[in-house]
């Protein structure tokens, strides 16, 4: 009777890792999540940074730009998100997504990515991170990923059973960016809507002031990372157009922000590139992420700039 | 060790194997092992705690037996609560006291600690003992039974370092009483196939419950706690309700899930819920809710003080729910949570015979006064409940605000997915059905009773269900926090 049952156990339990196995395999071959192309490539170049640069800054226009030139080699891949704030975690996986020498690397930076939560010390920001996607991975480059669907991929394994974003003004692409557009199959962003996003985010941003500190680790990660991949590559350091409002707002938070930043760039000899004064020439589909022509457009300038400083 | 983790899965096999193959004399040497090892995993230097906790009322227990006064039982008593109730302040509470003691003396004008003080005693570094307000408990209820001489101590220091740290009830409870685990853990099990299914089903139903219904749920609920001035009246209305069932299946889960660890290996633990949602008044609901913690309290704080020291009943209820909210975290969210339980229930005792005659008057039967009794005391709890989700009181306030202000919106898809929102209703419906026919306790009748090849086609049915339902981010439970 023992054995019947246990051998009845072992069957259920290889039913189980059977029918789990085939549902993460089916969910790797159609659409995971948003960030899921940026862990599923080796990569030359990078885009580092949060959100604005996640949507704002596409991997392909910039090769598409420079193709006559050979600045660097490729693939680029836009490896931004909003969980990617300077510190070590951020670093080992840099290092880890890097296969060549001759690479472009562009970090968009602002006062959110030396944030960390109040009162937490070096030892507790590093852990804080560790639970984080980048934490939680040791696979950055495979494709199919099944670390990164075992690990970080926070749905239910139904969704392997469609191949759709939840959210149908968003496109994935395969370089790691994520485009963002007003215009849908099935409806449009309005002005109206983007007021009231604007609104959330604005909310957003003045909570997160009372909860956030900027943290030296955090800092000295940042330039260890920049010290890292100037043996790397061509390395330009950006700041993102974005709403005004919000602008100011980060700016009280770290008032020489854009000082110390570009004296940073100046010590490394490398370009700072600020482009936040010129945030009117852009559109935000929620004020403070670029919408898809504005991003186009946006790379475009950057992808130009970039081309000016290297053939300077 | 989370219960949902890969790690449990390869622990937990091994531990039964183990526990079956080794002879009944070495099992508590490889229970208290395995435990150990299972809240080393967490945070490995904070084993020290449980060790001391262990020592201390191993050694108090036996002396309070020896002892030939009371005044000398008292001492170790003492020493005991101290000592335990000294960890749970150090390491809970020494951050919320010294906080609240700082604002105090602001709001009087006084500085009592300058800004280098408060940083260099950097209060935040301190790590919270996972299960320590469950394990102190725990031990306290063993010191307190044997001074009132209720029990013997124990003199093996193993078996009873393995009563204390338990594995499977370890980080979340049931709180045991010596008296009933004590006994189960000393005897020799035998291999007993139908212990070891009906822990297996009970353990299933657990992780049905955690990964599919709970952690859906909590999936809403974060969204709608996360901005509410920013969300309508009716989509916070549904997110407090969510929360009111995450809670309840998050902590079943955990229960279900140690009830059944335990059974496995031949032992019984104590059900923690009686269908407390089917509770007809506040009072019942909390008879019914977390029973192995509102038992300590009762015996252990709320008796002696309305018996003993003659504290009037209303203030002893007071004592009890600030106890009450204490323990569950050092915020005064759970505090006044707490205590708004206690203000309904006083008013639902004191208003008991009026409601009564209005309920005659109007000739209502049994039931519509049951249906009443629900309605009323389940909306208030679930409104209570939201100053235990929030963050702050400021933050409840603002949620509470927001979900009484209504605007004639309909809007409660915030995850803008309605297939998750109509699962999600469905899943709480599936599972008060289970627990209305069954009990908190018999879930596992629903696979026992079944031919040979239903149990197949349910085995087939279970596995799909979980690969294809679970939420897949490996959320710890949420009473680990206390």
């Amino acid at each position: 009777m023992l054995k019947s049952f246990v051998i009845k156990l072992f069957i259920i339990a290889i039913t189980f890792i059977t029918i789990y196995i085939f549902f993460i395999d089916k969910l790797s071959k159609g659409f995971v999540d948003t960030n899921y192309n940026k862990f599923t490539q080796e990569a030359s170049g990078l885009i580092i940074g949060l959100s604005r640069a996640n949507e704002g800054i596409s991997p392909s226009i910039i090769e598409e730009e420079l193709k006559e030139y050979n600045f660097f080699n490729k693939p680029i891949v836009n490896f931004a998100f909003n969980e990617a704030h300077f510190g070590e975690v951020y670093y080992e996986a840099i290092k880890k997504k890097i296969k060549t020498d001759n690479g472009l690397f562009i970090l968009s930076i602002s006062p959110g990515n030396f944030t960390s939560p109040l009162g937490l010390d070096d030892k507790k920001v590093f852990e804080y991170d560790e639970r984080l996607t980048l934490g939680k991975i040791n696979n950055f480059v495979s494709s199919p990923n099944y670390n990164y669907i075992i690990n970080v991929y926070g749905a239910s394994l139904y969704n392997s059973l469609h191949n759709l974003d939840q959210w149908n003004h968003r496109v994935s692409h395969l370089d790691g960016w994520n485009e963002v557009k007003l215009a849908s199959k099935l409806d449009t962003i309005t002005d109206k809507d983007i007021e009231y996003w604007k609104s959330l985010t604005l909310k957003f941003y003045e909570q997160k002031i009372k909860t956030e500190q900027i943290s030296s680790y955090r800092h000295n990660y940042f330039i260890k990372t920049v010290e890292y991949l100037k043996t790397k590559g061509e390395v330009f350091l950006i700041r993102m157009p974005s709403d005004s409002t919000i602008l100011k707002i980060e700016n009280s938070h770290w008032k020489n922000f854009d000082f110390e930043m570009d004296s940073i760039a100046k010590s490394f000899n490398i370009p700072y590139l600020n482009y936040s004064k010129k945030s009117n020439n852009y559109k935000t589909y929620d004020g403070s992420h670029l919408e898809s022509e504005s991003a186009k457009e946006f790379t475009e300038l950057l992808s130009k700039d970039i081309k000016n400083n290297l053939v300077e | 060790m989370l219960f949902n983790s890969f790690e449990f899965l390869l622990f937990f096999p091994i531990m039964i194997i183990g526990f079956y193959l080794l002879n009944h004399k070495y099992r508590w040497l490889w229970l208290l092992l395995g435990s150990y090892y299972f809240y080393m995993a967490h945070e490995p230097e904070l084993i020290l705690l449980l060790i001391i906790s262990t020592l201390v009322d191993y050694y108090c227990g036996i002396k309070m037996y020896e002892a030939k006064s009371k005044s000398i039982k008292r001492h170790y008593l003492l020493l005991s609560i101290i000592t335990n109730a000294g960890i749970l302040f150090a390491f809970k509470y020494l951050l919320f006291f010294t906080t609240n003691i700082q604002w105090v003396f602001d709001f009087f004008g006084a500085e009592v600690l300058n800004d280098q003080d408060v940083n260099s005693y950097n209060f935040n570094n301190i790590l919270l003992p996972i299960g320590i307000s469950f394990y102190t408990f725990q031990t306290m209820s063993y010191s307190i039974e044997i001074y009132r001489g209720l029990i013997i101590p124990e003199r093996h220091v193993g078996k009873f370092a393995l009563y204390v740290s338990f594995f499977p009830q370890l980080v979340a409870g049931p709180v045991e009483r010596a008296s009933r685990l004590l006994p189960q853990l000393k005897s020799d099990v035998k291999i007993n196939i139908n212990n070891i299914k009906q822990g297996i089903i009970m353990m299933a139903w657990g992780f049905f419950l955690k990964l599919v219904v709970a952690d859906r749920l909590g999936v809403y609920v974060d969204e709608a706690f996360r901005n509410p001035d920013s969300h309508h009246s009716l989509s916070l209305v549904l997110g407090s309700i969510f929360f009111c069932f995450q809670i309840y299946y998050d902590f079943s889960a955990y229960t279900s899930i140690a009830i059944g660890a335990a059974k496995t290996m031949g032992y019984d633990l104590i059900q923690n819920f009686n269908q407390p949602i089917f509770a007809t008044s506040v009072a019942e609901f909390w008879k019914r809710w977390h029973i192995s913690f509102t038992q300590w309290i009762r015996d252990f704080i709320y008796k002696p003080l309305v018996k003993k020291n003659r504290t009037p009943r209303l203030l002893a209820v007071f004592i009890v729910f600030f106890i009450n909210g204490l323990w569950h975290g050092a915020n005064w969210t759970f505090v006044v949570w707490s205590l708004l339980n206690a203000l309904i229930l006083i008013i639902e005792i004191s208003t008991k015979s009026i409601r009564y005659s209005i309920f005659d008057l109007l000739h209502l039967p049994k039931r519509a006064r049951e249906l009443i009794g629900w309605g009323t005391g389940i909306s208030l709890i679930i409104t209570t409940l939201v100053f235990f989700r929030s963050p702050n009181i400021s933050h409840a306030m603002v949620y509470v605000k927001s979900m009484f202000t209504f605007n004639n919106s309909f809007h409660i898809n915030i995850l803008d997915n309605y297939f998750e929102l109509f699962l999600s209703v469905i899943l709480i419906f599936v599972v008060q059905a289970i627990y209305y026919y069954k009990g908190n306790s018999k879930v596992y009748e629903l696979f026992t009773e079944r031919t040979k090849w239903t149990k197949y086609s349910m085995s087939l049915a279970y596995i799909l269900i979980i690969v294809l339902f679970a939420i897949n981010r490996q959320n710890s439970f949420i009473y680990f926090q206390f």
